[in-house]
């Protein structure tokens, strides 16, 4: 079924619409949730808000951009949220921390998964490293295949930032990562 | 084309990458890197950069899958949730939001007119206030907005729709329902930024939304980073050199008194003429910089700007103050030196500007006003084309927003709306000083000229 006419009986009503369209976006919505949070926990919980605002707002939606773009953009504005709150509970449990003196309660940490090649463990810190203006466009281009346009649409910015942002993000990693590693 | 340097080699390698070079830039690439053992490395590098990028993301993150299978069920319980809260909600702390609303509204009356709209720009005129928006329970119920995120949306909004250069091709209120559509949920007025910079990139091509994180970073950079020199020097014995960089750096004053110095030292009987180096010079304050480069522009008028409506308004040099015209009225004059305008031992020479991609805003104003001027030539290569007249509003949480409200002209009425192409395109080879392609290009024009045979 083609994705207009499933769009337009989700924005009818029908559950069964409604099931077939989480059905098609779900993987890839978890799957770009998961590359942001980098937790598979939260970007499940992320999936499920996602689809609550994008069924919510689906009236708003007008075709101007892919529906996959529009639902990406809707999955990076959550995650962004997301990623604030957690930031706002390190600082907090930091502060306890230096005011009890108590080691660190398990918090969803970037670095927490087992990372069995050195090679990808040096580059995925190297990303971690990365501003999130500039680690957005790369984990959108590299691993989710979007094109510039497609980044330009879901991160609203112009498709020129998005390349003076890609050409940054590239400059930084290469000097953060060992010249051995880039040797072909 | 001629050779690259190695930041342009690097560039066009990047740009490679997304397909983004042109057969001649492709083929100059070629030549630079085969006789570039660096870049041809760093080619490579770039390659395998991109190769390790994929294989790291997916070994992390192919295998994952999400703990609970969504279903219809869940996700319509999760909605249904939402709304019993929302009601319940609303039911119990309708007093208190209606008071919300009503202190805001107070605070917009009282603080609004005073502080969020007056445009903090120096290049821009006196600005009519839009009317203070009214916050509108109608919206916020549709879009799940709180109070302060809804007036902080129409308040950019009616900025845009009173202001901007493209606002008479605007369907506002479709345009406006797609901006709050964009920021749905918003709580608060940091939530609405990407819905606002999806509105200014609709709107104009050159706006742009700056957030009060960015404002201070940029404010430590100033802060670390005064400066108060200004570089000129004699090239030979006969022409003068003088650079015109971004204000950004600078005070304003330090900077217009600065310049005239400098072209003060450098200038003598011998000097038949000058380069006008604006490379690099990314905008900032158009007043500073016409009045700091106004001994060699020469007294009258210099540049203006040209709004939708048709009318014009144009700065003019005048004895070391800078004067604005406004349809044919003259009203602000400012002033930034301390001390008497200099002029020049021989007034009204010939000048040669020098450009580049990186001369933008502000920058750009100045090579119009050189344009307008008789025995000027530019060299280099094409500006940003960011040749606009723009008014900043600065928003509730500090935020600014910066509005295209109008289009660069020269003093003879001719409208730039796009990148200024030098009269004589030369590349930049990466030498220094004296041996500069660019600079050289335009002393060797200057001794020709009349006052220099």
């Amino acid at each position: 079924m083609d994705s207009t006419n499933l769009i337009r009986r989700c924005q009818a009503g029908q559950a069964e619409a409604i099931t077939d369209l989480i059905l098609q976006h779900e993987k890839r919505v978890f799957r770009l949730a998961l590359s942001i949070l980098d937790d598979a926990e939260s970007a499940g919980e992320v999936t499920q808000d996602v689809f609550v605002a994008a069924i919510s707002g689906l009236d708003g939606y007008r075709g101007e951009a892919a529906f996959t773009t529009w639902l990406s953009g809707i999955t990076i504005n959550i995650c962004r949220k997301r990623i604030r709150k957690r930031m706002a509970r390190q600082r907090l449990v930091k502060a306890l921390q230096s005011i009890f003196q108590v080691k660190s309660a398990s918090i969803p940490n970037l670095e927490n998964t087992t990372i069995k090649r050195e090679t990808d463990a040096a580059v995925m810190a190297a990303i971690n490293e990365l501003r999130e203006i500039h680690r957005l466009p790369i984990l959108l281009y590299y691993y989710h295949d979007f094109s510039v346009t497609e980044i330009a649409q879901a991160l609203d910015i112009p498709e020129g930032t998005v390349l003076s942002r890609l050409y940054t993000a590239r400059e930084r990693l290469r000097l953060t990562l060992d010249a051995e590693l880039l040797s072909e | 084309m001629s050779e690259l340097t190695h930041l342009q080699a690097k560039k066009f390698i990047q740009a490679a990458m997304h397909g983004l070079v042109s057969p001649i830039e492709q083929e100059a690439l070629l030549i630079h890197l085969n006789g570039c053992v660096a870049c041809r490395q760093y080619q490579s590098q770039m390659r395998a950069l991109e190769g390790r990028l994929r294989h790291a993301m997916h070994a992390r993150w192919d295998g994952q899958k999400p703990a609970s299978v969504l279903t219809f069920d869940s996700l319509t319980s999760k909605m249904r949730l939402r709304s019993i809260l929302k009601n319940f909600f609303n039911l119990a702390t309708a007093g208190a939001a209606l008071v919300t609303v009503v202190l805001l509204v107070v605070f917009a009356i009282q603080l609004l007119p005073a502080q969020e709209h007056q445009p903090v720009s120096e290049i821009a005129m006196t600005t009519e206030h839009p009317a203070t928006p009214t916050p509108s329970a109608e919206l916020m119920e549709r879009y799940d907005l709180s109070p302060e995120a809804q007036l902080y949306v129409a308040t950019a909004l009616d900025i845009m729709e009173s202001h901007s250069i493209n606002r008479d091709i605007i369907e506002w209120p479709a345009f406006r329902e797609e901006v709050y559509r964009r920021a749905y949920g918003a709580r608060s007025s940091s939530d609405t930024y990407a819905a606002i910079r999806f509105a200014l990139n609709r709107i104009e091509q050159n706006g742009y939304f700056v957030t009060p994180q960015t404002i201070a970073q940029e404010n430590q950079l100033v802060e670390l980073q005064p400066r108060s020199e200004i570089e000129g020097r004699l090239v030979g014995e006969r022409i003068g050199y003088i650079q015109i960089p971004t204000t950004r750096y600078y005070d304003p004053e330090v900077y217009a008194n600065a310049m005239q110095d400098r072209i003060r030292q450098v200038d003598g009987p011998q000097v038949c003429g000058w380069v006008v180096d604006l490379r690099g010079n990314t905008g900032g304050g158009i007043g500073p910089m016409l009045v700091g480069a106004g001994p060699i522009l020469g007294e009258g008028m210099t540049a203006g700007f040209q709004y939708p409506d048709g009318s014009k308004a144009f700065w003019h040099y005048i004895d070391g103050e800078l004067v604005f015209e406004d349809s044919g009225i003259f009203e602000t004059a400012l002033t930034y030196l301390k001390r008497p305008a200099y002029r020049l031992k021989h007034p009204d020479p010939s000048v040669a500007v020098l450009t580049d991609f990186g001369t933008a805003g502000a920058g750009e104003a100045l090579v119009i006003a050189f344009k307008g001027k008789t025995g000027t030539r530019s060299f280099g290569q094409p500006t940003a084309g960011a040749t606009v007249g723009s008014s900043t509003f600065m928003l509730s949480d500090g935020a600014q927003l910066v509005i295209i409200t109008s289009y660069m002209i020269d003093s003879q009425g001719v409208v730039y709306n796009s990148t200024l192409r030098p009269d004589q395109l030369v590349w930049d080879l990466g030498q220094a000083g004296d041996q500069d392609p660019i600079i050289q290009a335009g002393v060797d024009w200057l001794l020709e000229q009349e006052r220099c045979k």
